[in-house]
């Protein structure tokens, strides 16, 4: 049963909760963290669910694989990520962005926002996460094994925008301050055009004191902890309410959005990306993720794009 | 605090905080003082400007654009009373360069592709420029004077619609063009993609064939050039090399950040300084960079004062110590009584010898203690032959004096060095004016937060701790300034421990080591040494590093056969010699231990220095205690 949630998100507070309406096709990743794993359990009793599972992916490539075969899907290709979500036309698609990379999910999104009435998003919460060190300014992240470098999701790279113009730059924040520096030392904004977005509530009651203390010395520094925004960590459609709400009051700037916190934040920003690509451009910094980094499952959220209005946004 | 003096306040803090380029905004233009070098931008000759991170390149180059230069001396581009110099600033952004890149095209296409987005950046840039510069001549008709056609047909554009319609044109190429990028796996069709440069070319010949800008050297500013993927420098050097009389280029770029000389032309390179000059800005102002840094923060204070009098003098608020009062400040007396007393009761010494010892500074006699130790002689020994040969033991002192300082407080609590004094901070900045601007910040704001007057100077021990602070930040902040970071981080802890152990143990040992170079007794695997190569090109990339020509230097393009030292920034967070003196060898191994595993190598590197005895984690350093 689902829980208060907001607008268009469906809370359940265990996966035993929920189960997959039959004839779904179901799109998840594999990956060493447990919650990874969530989607055996809903899919627990469904009939004639068309599971496709990502086997391997690069930055242009992603293989997967179903009972009866195997896709590759280019990932900057419109026309493979089309085609893949038409042929199920008759199906409810539910994509699985807990164990799959921003670089396989974020395209498919865009896939299934434009083709409205068909896409659902599952999320996953951890119990838990699992740092090498406590998430304090002291703590040393092993970045060079987590972080491949700055560059554009594949089928969103933003070349319009004039770079001499200075454009808001909306910081999604997780628990790893070392992430949102370096993706600070390689844009450089202005000080006052930082506005560092916190995950409130959090999965869990102390995870934005975390995402504080993780970040503190760059939000201190920069004097970015005086413009912070606050949206729910797992409502992707607060998100992107609020880079409407940006947006709306300074029509003439565009935005970057850096996507270092939690996936369904990063969700509400490629949405946001989908429907206004000349105002938004996304800033990744490809992590390469540890398996063990969060531990058990609490909650599940599935994201109702397929009711999420193209009206909204404007 | 009186009304003013909370403004001075206030003042001070505000303009020595905005220690970024990028945080100044338009103040970056107020508060620009002028390089030595600067003349040699404006020359046609194309320029790379090679610095670390703060050391002014993105400041420099953005006084150089046309709005720098309007707001320094409200020059325009044009007419007979105009600098004749129009700088288009561009910076290199990695988010966009890096979209042109992927194996869905070879890499060929990806040249032409590139070559083709690089066209139209350029171009949009130029008509930015343009459109700035028309309105600020609003109504003189500027640019409807100049033939675009050359260049429109070099877009496959069309001219009829004047400037304006041509730069809505090049925008709306570009949407086209990352459209396409966008779904570049679609194998789409990349119709009309412009010749390399020849849009560029042609742009600024038909703005220079105009009258009104006759004359004028035009030069694009790139900053960032390490942002560029390989391929990508290969182009922009192609650019540069072939550059000709119309237009040239000035390149912002990090040591060691351009990875490419080569250009399209497999037989041909861009050389220095056949094809550009080198500016190296450290080594350019490092003569002079005391002055230099004394320019630019007493330009801030004297802005601080404007409502409260005269601005004192900058070095003013930095006084230093001389050796044997910082000696005394740190103790040295109690030390020195005991050897007085000891050298008082022996009967071994000449009277005539006692007396010169009584007659010594407390410093002096420490220092005599500390050589007999390091000798193996006895204190009556040495103190003979210190007074018996007066040159010996000046260049004795000379040559160990400050080595003995970090000997006094040894493993004990609290401040075991002082690091003051405008000279030593220059040289903890190393020639980098954003370390210098942040250390005066930091101990600017710990003297007014401490409840001092903004007037007086700032004593030696807060200006050790602001020290200390920046040290520590910047050490916190690698991990965050390259994909390396925490490597260079477990290096420069490993590195800076290793460094601070030596140098509370001077006695009997090579003082002042801060610096080492690497060598191997045997041969070592290709991954073991990209591994090093990477580490050290990452380090003196992003300023942890600070490297210099090493004594067997064959070939410049070997980053192992360098000398590298710790910047000496973090030398006050750790505790050692910030002046640039001695080095140790390392392996190849070592190193690495140091990255992989920092308590084993720092052990492995002190057994092979025979130090085995390791001094407590002084305070300021108790944060990373976990990883030593």
């Amino acid at each position: 049963m689902s829980v208060l949630t907001p607008a268009f998100t469906e809370v359940f507070e265990s996966p035993d909760t929920f189960v997959l309406p039959d004839g779904s096709v179901y799109i998840a990743g594999q990956s060493g963290e447990e919650r990874a794993h969530g989607y055996e359990r809903l899919c627990r009793g469904a009939e004639d669910v068309i599971f496709w599972s990502l086997i391997d992916s690069s930055r242009s490539l992603a293989v997967l694989e179903a009972d009866d075969g195997h896709k590759e899907l280019r990932l900057r290709s419109a026309r493979d990520m089309n085609l893949f979500v038409e042929e199920y036309r008759e199906r409810v698609i539910w994509l699985d962005i807990t164990g799959l990379p921003h670089a396989v999910w974020a395209p498919l999104v865009r896939a299934l926002r434009r083709s409205p009435g068909k896409g659902k998003v599952v999320y996953f919460e951890p119990s838990g996460y699992r740092f090498s060190s406590e998430p304090t300014p002291r703590a040393i992240f092993d970045l060079s094994e987590k972080i491949e470098g700055i560059a554009p999701l594949p089928g969103f790279a933003s070349l319009t925008t004039s770079s001499r113009v200075a454009r808001l730059c909306v910081a999604l924040l997780g628990f790893e301050g070392a992430r949102l520096a370096y993706a600070l030392e390689s844009l450089q904004p202005q000080r006052q055009d930082i506005l560092p977005v916190v995950g409130v509530p959090g999965f869990r009651l102390e995870f934005p004191f975390l995402s504080y203390w993780g970040n503190l010395s760059i939000l201190r520094d920069s004097g970015a902890w005086k413009n912070v925004r606050m949206a729910p960590a797992n409502c992707p459609f607060s998100v992107y309410a609020l880079l409407s709400e940006l947006q709306a009051s300074a029509p003439t700037r565009s935005m970057q959005v850096l996507l270092v916190g939690t996936k369904p934040h990063a969700l509400g920003a490629v949405l946001y990306c989908v429907d206004h690509p000349q105002a938004v451009e996304l800033v990744y910094d490809f992590p390469d993720r540890r398996a063990d980094r969060t531990s058990g499952i609490e909650r599940v959220c599935v994201f109702n794009l397929d009711r999420f209005p193209t009206a909204v946004t404007g | 605090m009186t009304e003013i003096d909370r403004s001075l306040h206030k003042n001070i803090v505000s303009l020595f905080s905005g220690y970024r380029a990028e945080w100044l905004q338009s103040e970056i233009f107020d508060l620009f003082t002028e390089p030595d070098y600067f003349p040699q931008l404006t020359a046609r000759h194309p320029v790379f400007l090679v610095g670390g991170r703060g050391t002014g390149k993105t400041t420099t180059l953005r006084c150089l654009s046309y709005e720098g230069q309007h707001n320094l001396r409200g020059a325009l581009p044009l007419g007979p009373d105009s600098s004749r110099y129009c700088g288009v600033y561009y910076r290199v952004n990695t988010n966009r360069v890096a979209a042109l890149w992927g194996d869905e095209v070879d890499e060929r296409f990806w040249t032409r592709l590139f070559g083709h987005y690089f066209n139209l950046e350029m171009s949009e840039a130029v008509f930015e420029c343009l459109g700035w510069l028309d309105e600020k001549v609003a109504g003189v008709g500027l640019l409807e004077k100049i033939d675009f056609s050359r260049f429109a047909r070099s877009l496959g554009f069309s001219d009829d619609g004047g400037w304006t319609d041509l730069a809505r044109q090049v925008e709306a190429a570009k949407m086209d063009f990352e459209l396409k990028i966008n779904s570049i796996a679609d194998s789409p069709n990349f119709t009309n993609l412009s010749m390399q440069g020849a849009p560029i070319d042609a742009l600024m010949k038909c703005i220079l064939s105009c009258s009104h800008f006759r004359g004028v050297t035009f030069c694009f500013l790139i900053d960032e050039f390490e942002n560029f993927l390989d391929y990508q420098q290969r182009i922009v050097n192609t650019l540069i090399k072939h550059c000709g009389s119309w237009y040239s280029f000035n390149v912002g770029v990090r040591e060691l950040g351009v990875r490419e000389t080569a250009t399209l032309n497999a037989h041909e390179r861009l050389n220095h300084p056949a094809d550009y000059k080198r500016i190296d800005i450290a080594a350019e102002l490092e003569p002079r960079f005391s002055r230099f840094a004394q320019q630019v923060c007493q330009r801030r204070l004297d802005r601080a004062f404007l409502e409260s009098g005269s601005a004192p003098e900058i070095r003013s608020f930095f006084p230093g110590l001389e050796l044997s009062t910082e000696a005394e400040k740190l103790g040295v007396a109690k030390h020195a009584n005991q050897l007085s007393e000891r050298i008082s009761k022996s009967s071994v010494v000449r009277e005539e010898i006692r007396e010169w010892v009584f007659s010594l500074s407390p410093f002096e006699v420490f220092a005599l203690s500390c050589t007999a130790e390091s000798e193996a002689i006895t204190l009556e020994e040495v103190c003979s032959k210190a007074k018996d040969k007066p040159a010996w033991w000046k260049t004795h002192l000379d040559n160990y004096g400050y080595a003995y300082l970090f000997h006094i407080r040894a493993g004990k609590r609290g401040l075991r060095k002082y690091y003051a004094g405008w000279e030593v901070f220059c040289g903890l900045a190393a020639g980098n004016i954003r370390y210098l601007i942040e250390l005066v910040d930091r101990a600017i704001e710990l003297h007014l937060r401490d409840g001092c007057d903004p007037r007086n100077s700032i004593d030696q021990k807060i200006q050790t701790k602001a020290a200390q602070l920046v040290g520590q930040k910047n050490l916190r902040e690698l991990e965050g300034i390259s994909i390396h970071g925490a490597k260079l981080t477990r290096l420069l802890l490993s590195l800076g421990r290793v460094f601070q152990v030596m140098a509370e143990d001077p006695l009997g040992h090579t003082p002042e080591v801060n610096q080492f170079f690497i060598s191997d007794d045997g041969a070592i695997s290709d991954s073991l040494r990209a591994e090093v190569e990477t580490v050290l090109t990452a380090g003196v990339m992003n300023l942890a590093l600070l490297r210099y020509p090493g004594s067997k230097l064959q070939e410049a393009s070997d980053v192992r056969q360098y000398d590298y030292a710790l910047h000496p920034i973090f030398s006050p967070f750790f505790g050692f010699s910030h002046r640039r003196k001695r080095k140790i060898l390392l392996s190849s191994e070592d190193l690495m231990l140091c990255v992989k595993s920092p308590k084993d190598g720092v052990q492995s590197i002190l057994k092979k220095q025979n130090r085995n005895r390791q001094s407590g984690i002084p305070e300021q350093m108790a944060l990373f205690e976990e990883h030593l």
